[in-house]
């Protein structure tokens, strides 16, 4: 449903959501909340709306408006139609010295008659009197009031029949004009009240009224006219008492000066209280022996302060004030009105003033229009109850009221309807708040503050030493996510979830900390129990449509805990070096928590810190492994090799690459290492010395990035190397982790002829699709395959199928770590083009690896 | 319980009604099922017959009896003793049929007994006011803890899919298409028991209702995205398709382990989708699938037999989309047979929705069951 201009009252772009419309809206509906995109928004649904104007009175946001008649009467008398105003007697209250200005201005543009709408006030009062004089037994609800009339006929059928069916002074006024005047001309009703558009529209008024201009858009349309030149006075006005009809009481009194007080006429103002709450008056309604006559307003201060009145504009005081002395002056009225005369003749001269009148011609029937609300289901309440965060008694009676509606109940009615959403519940959105802040969003299960929440509360009891803590994460996730994508990797996150909570006894707490890592607390003797478990879980969302199956495997960090710990911080830093550990060993999945473990976690913690600082202190140097070919003996390329000298010590790169690969600064260091091997080729060609080509790792980090290839290409560059010098190793366990990534940036390398090769092939999962897939340049065999291969051994045999497969695809094979005559004799024998290793050389600084460039050929 | 039923598939309405109440006597009541083009004639025809006796009548395309599933037939059941019954019209059922609950309430009090009596009601088509009308019914019957039971009136599929589409009620000769008409109709010589048969198992798809215009039964929304895409993303289908996939594939809300299903109407521009039973909003919904319906009948006549081991009549409401899903699957003669060999006598009809106590639902079969 859309905010649209054409309801009469409208929600602007003020709203902010406040709900306070809601709170004062007597329909049930006719304010619908909107949830879109992080913003509540209350907008109107015309069709319940009564047009009371309450909305629009306690708005304190002014996002609420309403539309009227007033461009279309002004519009219609540019263009000429013949229009005469029947004038609302509280605009001569509410404007005491401007209304006969403004009139005559309205005269001025074109309107023809003027007619003060009190002269229909004094009809309605002699067709009230008529009506009751025939029907002795009748008592019922006058209807002045349009909000009251629309609202019974909405909302209340059970009081269509008491409302008395006199006409409004406005319609008998309209009715006489047409009737007894004979004017046609269209009729502008210059009105206090919004909800009056309903009766000029009404099929039951006849279409005798055309416009419903009300005194705020009027006011507004006449802001910049200079009144002050013009006057009128009514064609035709009041007799007597009608002029007081908009004050509250007005219709009493009049009906009262004909009537007398034997007869019970209440007046009630503030429709809100009277209809909507008090059952009183229902009983007064429903006493079919009851012959009270109700006077009821929806306005406090009744039509002076109507809902189409400008009440910035208009002061409250003066206005009743002024409506006082216009009492005063009907009072003394010398007509069927006087005061000083008897009943029975007011009531005599009342029936000769309006000798020949047809009483039928003002009186009118209701139409019902009632809709029967849906009886929402309560398991339907119950679901919505629950889906709110309301699952107990208590948490559904808290009737905070924030959301606009008396009651919870009320609320998840209103949900249910679809005129409110579940956002617009103050407690939920705060319990949603908790819930975020306490849960993991993909699990749902608690998060690491609700780990931090219970280890304090486990410190505190001491009950902490009955339980050992696992950090565990899901080994190689990014390859489900990369085969199942996230969506998917999510899915499998939610069951693991679910089936790993049913290991757990009550006591136990699962805790999911971000991405695929995990920590449980459970009971220390079931720890083995857990982790067996865990690595056997099945799940449905692990089957793949080609029947194929992806499976689970766990990285665990045990701490068991000593009950020493007084503080969670150290509970979770053991558990992450035992866990680190196996992440640092691949052959590692199980590891518990000890002093040792500490101490190397402290170490690399140290390291790590220090890097970055090496870095800048040029504690970084590079050697180079030279490559043999098998051949000749020649010297036909070098891998180049980081290496760290802090304050004189050589730290091995064992110890800080795989810290600076989960730092994240391997990727400085990888860098550091090319823009070195560049500037020393950049030296070497300028010196004479005829260059090799040499080899630089990149690690597998590097393949997240898009660029990564042009990166290479833009260092090189700037040293004007030819970019064949240069080869880029590869690790093999990177092509299982980023397959696509790799293969794009393999394509670009091999497009700016720059050559790769894939490095330890055969040291974790080699595959055939590998060599098939990649289009690697060179092979290099790890060292673990040239240490097994003896004469007539099976390694031998997949060593030379390899090295067959390699040449097939046009790939060039390294040997890594060869060391002995026996290898080299082999490899010679199967064809390996190049070996690298300590038979040869070591890795060679920079001074002894010139030497070496200088005479190319090994003399052995 | 003395009743006779009478049939006839002669298209002149005047001759069907001759040919369908030739056996009939000084019927109690008739209910009676007439095809949607000769309804109003064949109303007025049996009110002009048979001017004492409470004529309800619905139309509908097939109806259902011993010998066989009748289509466009003329179909009418005379109760002649045995029961005792009072009736009437609930009016303006898309706006507020409670109006009128006090017809049921008289009705009610008129019988002399209301211990095995049902409130038995047809409800004009295309209103989306059932749950209005079962309101209205529920405020009265529940009070005396007499059951709700009947159907919207009923037609054919071709006719289903056409645009403009009406299918009246009536009650004594009168025809209405806002209405709903009822009888309360107590059972002298036993129990009346009313079994609800559902064919249709649950999936692990669910979804929640999140923007619903609940008066006029659309759902924008399911889990905040627009309703059809979700719905055709869970059948892995087209938007197009959704509408031939959901003959097989209803959806429902599942209830203290009671399914109560609501059939796709239609998939509308804005990808909203329009049902023929309410939907709430922030309710939960799943993907149903169906069940092995032969073994699921076999089951339901079991379970009649059970508690009613010697039933003198049942009367079937028989979901217009369960029909047709059995006439695709060649099994609706198979099914009328099973009921017609387990039973010595049975009638009824397909409707375009069932009703039972406060629930409006699709894609059920409803039992209604005489000692």
């Amino acid at each position: 449903m859309q905010n649209i201009k054409t309801n009469i009252i409208f929600t602007n772009g003020n709203c902010v959501g406040c709900n306070r419309c809601i709170s004062y809206c007597p329909i049930p509906g006719a304010n619908i909340a909107q949830y879109k995109d992080g913003k509540n928004r209350i907008i109107v649904d015309d069709k319940k709306c009564i047009h009371c104007g309450n909305c629009i009175t306690v708005c304190t946001h002014s996002a609420r408006e309403y539309v009227d008649d007033t461009d279309f009467f002004f519009s219609d008398i540019k263009e000429g139609k013949k229009i005469s105003l029947a004038v609302a007697p509280s605009f001569y209250i509410d404007y005491p010295e401007l209304a006969p200005r403004i009139l005559g201005y309205l005269k001025s543009i074109g309107v023809c008659s003027i007619f003060n709408v009190s002269a229909g006030a004094d009809i309605a009062t002699w067709a009230y009197v008529q009506y009751l004089s025939e029907h002795p037994a009748s008592g019922g609800i006058t209807q002045p009031c349009a909000a009251l009339v629309n609202y019974i006929e909405k909302q209340r059928p059970d009081m269509i029949t008491n409302l008395l069916p006199v006409h409004s002074p406005l319609m008998c006024l309209a009715i006489y004009v047409r009737t007894y005047l004979n004017n046609t001309d269209n009729i502008a009703f210059i009105s206090p009240c919004i909800a009056k558009k309903d009766e000029i529209d009404s099929p039951e008024t006849g279409n005798l009224i055309q416009y419903n201009v009300t005194f705020n858009h009027l006011m507004k349309k006449l802001e910049q006219v200079n009144l002050s030149d013009y006057y009128a006075e009514p064609d035709i006005k009041d007799s007597g008492l009608g002029a007081i009809y908009p004050i509250p009481g007005g219709l009493k009194e009049n009906l009262e000066h004909f009537l007398g007080y034997d007869r019970l006429i209440l007046q009630l103002s503030d429709m809100e209280n009277i209809l909507y709450g008090k059952e009183s008056l229902s009983s007064i309604l429903t006493d079919k022996s009851n012959t009270a006559i109700l006077e009821v307003l929806q306005c406090k201060h009744g039509c002076l302060l109507g809902t189409g009145v400008a009440k910035n504009r208009c002061s409250v005081k003066a206005i009743l004030e002024q409506a006082q002395k216009q009492r005063h002056i009907h009072s003394h009225t010398n007509n069927i009105f006087d005061r000083e005369i008897s009943r029975a003749k007011r009531l005599e001269n009342l029936a000769e003033h309006y000798k020949g009148f047809d009483l039928q011609l003002f009186l009118r029937t209701y139409t019902e229009q009632y809709e029967q609300p849906f009886e929402i289901p309560e398991d339907t309440i119950e679901e919505i109850f629950l889906h709110m965060h309301k699952d107990t008694p208590e948490s559904r009676t808290r009737n905070c009221q924030s959301c606009g509606y008396n009651s919870c109940r009320q609320m998840a009615e209103a949900i249910a309807s679809g005129y409110n959403t579940i956002q617009n519940c103050i407690q939920y959105e705060k319990d949603e708040n908790l819930r975020l802040y306490t849960t993991d969003s993909v699990t749902g299960l608690p998060n690491k503050y609700m780990l931090h929440k219970t280890c304090e509360t486990l410190i505190c009891e001491k009950k902490l030493t009955n339980y050992s803590c696992v950090y565990f994460d899901i080994k190689d996730f990014i390859l489900i996510n990369n085969r199942i994508g996230f969506d998917g990797g999510n899915k499998v996150l939610r069951e693991f979830a679910v089936k790993t909570i049913h290991l757990l006894k009550p006591d136990e707490k699962l805790f999911h900390i971000g991405a695929d890592k995990f920590i449980v607390i459970l009971n220390k003797e079931r720890v083995n129990y857990f982790i067996f478990s865990i690595n056997h879980i099945q799940l449905e969302s692990l089957y793949l449509d080609d029947n194929h199956q992806l499976s689970l495997s766990f990285r665990c960090g045990i701490y068991n805990t000593d009950g020493k710990e007084d503080d969670v911080s150290t509970i979770v830093n053991r558990l992450i070096s035992a866990f680190m550990l196996t992440k640092t060993n691949k052959n590692l999945d199980i590891a518990l928590y000890n002093e040792t473990i500490s101490a190397n976690v402290v170490n690399t913690m140290i390291l790590s810190q220090q890097i970055p600082q090496a870095i800048s202190n040029n504690e970084f140097f590079v050697v180079y492994q030279p490559k043999v070919k098998l051949q000749d003996h020649t010297l036909t390329g070098a891998e180049a090799l980081i290496r760290w000298n802090r304050n004189g010590k050589i730290i091995s790169p064992v110890q800080f690459i795989p810290i600076s690969e989960t730092t994240g600064i391997v990727r400085r260091l990888d860098f550091f290492v090319l823009n070195h091997v560049c500037s020393k080729l950049d030296q070497w060609i300028k010196e004479g010395i005829e260059p090799v080509k040499i080899s630089v790792n990149f690690s597998k980090l590097h393949f997240s990035q898009p660029d990564i290839a042009q990166r290479i290409c833009n260092v090189i560059d700037l040293w004007q190397i030819p970019h064949d010098l240069i080869e880029i190793e590869f690790t093999e366990t990177l092509y299982t982790d980023a397959q696509q990534n790799l293969k794009e940036t393999m394509q670009l390398l091999k497009q700016a002829g720059i050559s790769s090769s894939i490095d330890d092939f055969g040291s974790g999962y080699s595959s055939l699709s590998l060599l098939q897939n990649l289009n690697f340049d060179v092979l290099k065999l790890d060292k673990s395959l040239i240490d097994t291969i003896l004469p007539n051994t099976q390694a031998k045999t997949v060593v030379n199928n390899v090295i067959r497969m390699a040449k097939d695809l046009r790939m060039d094979v390294v040997a890594e770590g060869v060391e002995t005559q026996e290898a080299v004799s082999l490899l010679t024998e199967l064809k390996c083009d190049i070996i690298q290793g300590f038979f040869f050389d070591k890795p060679l600084p920079e001074p002894e690896f010139e030497k070496r460039l200088k005479q190319k050929r090994y003399p052995f | 319980m003395d009743y006779i039923i009478g049939t006839s598939s002669n298209p002149d309405p005047e001759q069907a009604v001759y040919e369908t109440v030739s056996g009939f006597k000084r019927p109690k009541l008739i209910i009676f099922f007439s095809p949607i083009a000769s309804f109003s004639a064949v109303t007025k025809l049996l009110s002009d017959r048979f001017p004492k006796t409470t004529v309800i009548g619905t139309a509908s395309h097939y109806t259902y009896s011993k010998e066989k599933v009748h289509t466009q037939a003329v179909f009418a059941i005379a109760f002649n003793s045995g029961i005792e019954c009072a009736g009437g019209v609930l009016e303006e059922i898309t706006r507020f049929p409670l109006k009128y609950a006090q017809r049921i309430e008289d009705s009610i009090q008129s019988l002399s007994d209301i211990k095995n009596t049902i409130c038995m009601e047809f409800t004009s088509a295309f209103s989306m006011s059932e749950e209005l009308v079962l309101a209205a019914y529920d405020s009265v019957c529940s009070k005396y803890g007499i059951t709700v039971v009947g159907g919207t009136a009923g037609m054919s599929q071709e006719e289903f899919v056409t645009e403009n589409k009406t299918a009246c009620i009536s009650y004594n000769g009168k025809v209405y298409e806002n209405a709903s008409v009822f009888i309360c109709l107590h059972n002298k010589s036993g129990k009346i028991a009313v079994f609800k048969e559902n064919i249709f198992l649950p999936t692990n798809c669910q979804f929640v209702a999140t923007a619903v215009d609940v008066k006029n039964r659309v759902v924008r929304e399911f889990n905040g995205k627009p309703a059809a895409d979700v719905l055709s993303q869970l059948l892995s289908c087209t938007i197009e398709q959704l509408p031939n996939q959901m003959t097989s594939r209803q959806v429902g809300r599942i209830v203290n382990n009671d399914i109560f299903i609501t059939s796709l109407d239609r998939v509308k521009n804005d990808k909203a989708i329009s049902w023929s039973a309410r939907i709430y909003n922030h309710t939960t919904l799943q993907l149903l699938k169906p069940g092995n319906y032969a073994s699921i009948t076999d089951e339901t006549i079991r379970t009649i037999k059970e508690a009613i081991p010697a039933p003198s009549f049942v009367f079937l409401i028989h979901c217009l989309g369960r029909t047709v899903f059995y006439e695709q699957e060649h099994y609706l003669e198979i099914f009328n047979d099973k009921f017609s060999t387990a039973f010595s006598h049975i009638a009824g009809y397909s409707s375009l929705g069932e009703q039972l106590g406060k629930v409006h639902l699709n894609q059920t079969l409803l039992a209604v069951v005489f000692e």
